[in-house]
């Protein structure tokens, strides 16, 4: 597999592989992400993966950069891509009642329910977190019901909103401003400073939507 | 010791070196903007570099002593009085129960740094900081930024107070005082994103600092930079200094409460060195990026190592009379 190391800085090492939305690529680099956490090298304050790549950052004065690439090298050689042995699967209750669901139903020129039920269908990797607390990147979500972005994004989106945007899909862990196509709500929170282990999800997991109050086999929505 | 705030400035929060461990999660680094002046003035307090600060932001900080202890302001040069008679920053005084402490008027400078020598009992932590993130609702008291009648309470070890202080040589204070800062750049990640020409003009520029700066990124405004195709890229991790370029043409650079992961090109990273200086770049300000790489670094290094050859103690006397404690600087009269 293509990798290149590249220094952001003098505090971040980046790992590259090809700039791409590709699931062993994406396990490789959620395997090397352990790896580094396992080792515990000296310096490395912190490793964060993303669809494609790995940031370690480190302590400058700690570091020992030369040997850091040679450890790295070596790591990425031996690293095998995450294996799962059952799906690790999240399930998500939503009420699809969003504002926009309507939207998403006439750009893609199909009824509500079928947007309904082409969402909730796939099971979607969660890629890596990032934006807010918590925030999955999702792939894997059905060409069909793309939708564009709101022309002007509202000034709040609750937290636990369930949105669109172009070919991506995703759930709002924060209160913030948006502009992606809400299509439903859910209960569960993404980010809670209640629980123990606030964020919810974690990168290489599955999502599966769950939709509350409507009959997959029914003709008419609840 | 404890102290209450009586005045809290425009914004005060509590900072230390950042929330490392929630930022696989999309948690926010956060943490101190300006690391030197934080860590430093722990040192000052006998405390590690890297414990808990308040760091403040314009306006007037103003607190009371409820116990004794010791305390130090570094950061941007202000006024600083204890019950009304002016010290200098940069220091480690004493304070008694009942002192006022007030700290105004920052020039030369945007960010100061308060630390109290000892642990803070009363602070939140989440995933292992307490670090104040505003939009993720944690830190500091577990109530956002700090507002007067707030209490923080420090597990104070009394001792002999040590008067400490630090030499003014570094490239740290030259660039406080400069008119236009001087910031050093590595280029990349994504420097190939960028037309040759476009680098040069990044790095001749004079680019002034946008009133909309704040501990997310620092905007500029100057000469526009020009992308060589599109601006946007797949995600990756976004360093402490990251500058990217918006779609305007003007660089951002990336700070403590920035996004973890984005998808814009990057130009270059500002050493770590330099974030300090950044930190305390106001609206306003100029500053020149000028370019290096690793051959420098043990440069770079140097003008950070915070040791007993740049930290000092003074010739300092504590002396307690009628329960009352005095600093008492002994200095030489030249005949």
């Amino acid at each position: 597999m293509f990798y290149k190391l590249k220094w952001a800085g003098d505090t971040c090492l980046n790992i590259y592989f090809d700039e791409r939305i590709d699931d062993s690529i994406n396990k490789k680099v959620i395997a090397l992400k352990q790896e580094i956490y396992r080792l515990n090298i000296d310096g490395v304050i912190s490793v964060i993966s993303t669809y494609h790549s790995v940031g370690l950052f480190c302590d400058p004065i700690r570091i020992n950069r030369h040997e850091l690439m040679r450890t790295i090298d070596s790591l990425i050689r031996k690293t095998e891509p995450v294996q799962h042995k059952s799906y690790d699967i999240v399930e998500i209750p939503v009420k699809y009642d969003g504002e926009d669901l309507k939207r998403v139903a006439l750009h893609a020129g199909i009824s509500e329910e079928e947007v309904i039920k082409i969402h909730c269908s796939p099971l979607y990797r969660v890629y890596m977190l990032g934006f807010t607390p918590g925030f999955p990147y999702l792939g894997g979500m059905d060409e069909r019901i793309r939708t564009p972005r709101l022309d002007s994004p509202r000034l709040k989106v609750k937290a636990g909103s369930v949105g669109i945007a172009d070919n991506q899909t995703g759930i709002y862990s924060l209160d913030s401003p948006g502009g992606w196509n809400i299509i439903g709500h859910t209960e569960i929170k993404l980010y809670d400073l209640e629980r123990e282990q606030p964020i919810l999800l974690k990168s290489g997991q599955f999502v599966k939507f769950i939709p509350i109050g409507f009959d997959l086999e029914a003709k008419h929505v609840n | 010791m404890s102290i209450s705030i009586i005045n809290a400035g425009v914004l005060s929060m509590i900072q230390d070196q950042g929330r490392y461990l929630g930022m696989d999660f999309g948690m926010s680094q956060s943490g101190a903007m300006d690391t030197f002046a934080s860590k430093v003035a722990n040192l000052l307090v006998g405390n590690e570099p890297v414990a808990p600060v308040v760091e403040i932001v314009g306006g007037i900080f103003k607190f009371q002593a409820l116990k004794g202890g010791v305390f130090s302001l570094t950061g941007a040069m202000a006024q600083v009085f204890i019950n009304q008679v002016e010290i200098k920053p940069w220091e480690s005084y004493c304070l008694n129960a009942g002192d006022i402490v007030e700290i105004k008027n920052s020039t030369f400078g945007f960010r100061n740094y308060l630390a109290f020598s000892g642990e803070f009992t009363n602070l939140s932590y989440v995933m292992g900081s307490c670090a104040t993130d505003l939009k993720a609702g944690v830190g500091g008291l577990g109530r956002g930024r700090l507002k007067a009648k707030d209490v923080l309470e420090v597990d104070y070890k009394i001792e002999n107070f040590v008067k400490r202080f630090i030499e003014k040589d570094l490239n740290y204070f030259k660039q406080m005082n400069a008119t236009e800062k001087k910031i050093r750049v590595m280029l990349g990640p994504q420097e190939d994103a960028f037309h040759k020409d476009a680098i040069n003009v990044f790095f001749d520029g004079v680019y002034q600092i946008d009133h909309n700066s704040d501990r997310m990124g620092i905007r500029l405004t100057g000469p526009k930079i020009t992308h060589l195709d599109k601006a946007d890229i797949l995600s990756d991790v976004i360093a402490f200094g990251a500058i990217q370029i918006s779609g305007n043409g003007m660089p951002i650079v990336m700070m403590a409460d920035r996004q973890t992961t984005g998808g814009y090109a990057k130009i270059g990273t500002v050493i770590s060195a330099d974030l300090p200086i950044m930190a305390q770049l106001k609206p306003g300000d100029y500053l020149r990026f000028v370019q290096t790489d690793f051959s420098e670094e043990a440069c770079w290094h140097e003008e950070v190592i915070l040791n007993e050859k740049r930290i000092k103690s003074s010739n300092q006397l504590s002396i307690t009379v009628d329960s009352k404690t005095y600093n008492v600087l002994i200095e030489e009269l030249i005949p």
